[in-house]
């Protein structure tokens, strides 16, 4: 019965939002220019040129490469400040400051640097995730528990020395949160890149779709973009999974 | 061993107070109810709690210490937690007398074994460093009547080595065939000295 339930709220929330979409629509007849009907949403599918889907694998791929870009360079960044305090204190003014400066702000200096290059908007990406993680890294392995740490004082050892077999498991172990939620962070940048340099892409439809008041394309892409935050969050929870083998 | 004056305290809770302790024993065993300190003397005597400055502990070169909590590495295999550690060949390992009795778990990793399994690879790993001094914290949790009998054996072809070893438990039982000389832990604090045998019956 219990089951049952969950199921049912688990439907509900899935059709809560295009429900009252829905009913906004068509029991209270707002407006087209407030409100894009789901027609004229699906609409968008058929009528773009290119295909809505060209953009959206656009997009799609420069998410991918940027994030896994980004992650791997802020742990990586992270374990080398933990492994060097004399590079933790040469980088980590810089780093502190630069990650609080909005990733978004800066993307002037990438179209002035890169142009429309697909170099630019990687790189805004990296930016914009890796100082974080870097930080989240250097976070976790500031708490590394009692036993570990008198374990390696034991053998006469630093924990600092051993980044591949300790101190790269024990971060990836208590990461997923921060990936998930550099994820989000990553897809904002996506699209602010696409807003300024580029041709093609979600993010660039939607800028496009602003000047004219396309409300149903605007509304495609948003549309587009929970798929892809939701179907690659639902993605890296399962590779996670399998990565720290050890907790499940 | 000697430790003079061993003044420690968490907090504001004073644990040792003026302390004093001196065995020239080889193997030693600490008893007491739980929570009565034992560990704690241990985490001093290893160097993992630093004690108030006017303490004097003479601290061994090489201490190693097997703490209750288990400390493989989850994420390596039993091999591993010892060969990227440790400074030493597989033959080497291979060729100890205890290896027989690890080989079947040997190569798991260490968050598929058991409990046991778990505590026999980190006493197998503290014996394979040699140290100066073993420090060993309940070790024979989790483990059955034989494999208590087969490192209890380990250890005392450890202390014909040099290896000086001083453990805690709280079962006579799980230390009665190692003969260690036994001090005991009082349940008051703070603790000031600890108590043999001889002084209990007087």
């Amino acid at each position: 019965m219990s089951k049952l339930k969950n199921n049912i709220f688990k439907i509900v929330g899935i059709i809560l939002v295009p429900a009252i979409w829905f009913a906004l629509k068509y029991l209270f007849n707002v407006s087209g220019r407030y409100l894009p009907s789901p027609i004229s949403v699906i609409d968008t599918f058929s009528t773009i040129e290119p295909n809505i889907l060209i953009h959206f694998t656009w997009s799609l791929g420069r998410l991918i490469i940027g994030y896994s870009g980004g992650v791997m360079i802020g742990i990586l960044l992270g374990l080398w400040l933990f492994k060097s305090k004399s590079f933790t204190d040469l980088l980590y003014p810089t780093i502190q400051s630069l990650r609080s400066v909005p990733a978004a702000a800066t993307v002037p200096f990438f179209l002035l640097w890169f142009g429309f290059e697909e170099t630019g908007k990687f790189l805004l990406i990296f930016t914009g995730i890796a100082f974080n993680l870097s930080i989240t890294t250097i976070e976790i392995l500031s708490i590394i528990p009692d036993k570990y740490l008198i374990f390696f004082r034991s053998i006469n050892k630093q924990a600092e020395n051993h980044l591949r077999y300790f101190a790269l498991p024990f971060v990836l172990e208590k990461l997923l949160p921060t990936l998930r939620f550099s994820l989000s962070t990553a897809i904002g940048l996506v699209v602010v890149s696409e807003f300024l340099g580029s041709q093609v892409g979600l993010g660039y439809l939607i800028q496009t779709a602003r000047s004219t008041f396309s409300m149903n394309v605007i509304f495609a892409c948003m549309l587009l973009f929970g798929v892809m935050n939701f179907a690659i969050d639902k993605i890296l929870v399962f590779i996670w999974g399998k990565i720290i083998y050890w907790k499940s | 061993m000697q430790i003079n004056g061993l003044t420690f305290s968490y907090e504001k809770f004073l644990v040792f107070d003026d302390f004093y302790f001196e065995s020239s024993e080889p193997l030693i065993a600490f008893k007491g109810p739980t929570g009565c300190g034992k560990t704690t003397l241990l985490k001093i005597i290893s160097q993992n709690l630093t004690p108030e400055k006017r303490s004097v502990v003479q601290y061994s070169k090489n201490t190693y210490f097997v703490i209750q909590e288990d400390s493989l590495f989850p994420w390596l295999t039993g091999e591993e937690n010892i060969l990227k550690f440790l400074d030493l060949d597989k033959k080497k390992i291979q060729s100890q007398k205890l290896f027989p009795f690890l080989e079947s778990f040997f190569s798991k990793k260490a968050s598929e074994m058991s409990y046991g399994q778990r505590r026999m690879i980190e006493l197998f790993r503290a014996f394979l460093f040699k140290p100066d001094l073993l420090l060993l914290d309940e070790p024979f949790n989790f483990l059955d009547k034989k494999s208590r009998g087969v490192f209890t054996s380990e250890i005392l072809s450890l202390l014909e080595s040099k290896t000086k070893v001083i453990l805690t438990s709280h079962y006579n039982e799980d230390i009665s065939d190692l003969k260690p000389k036994v001090y005991y832990f009082n349940d008051y604090f703070p603790v000031r000295k600890l108590s043999t045998e001889v002084d209990k019956q007087q």
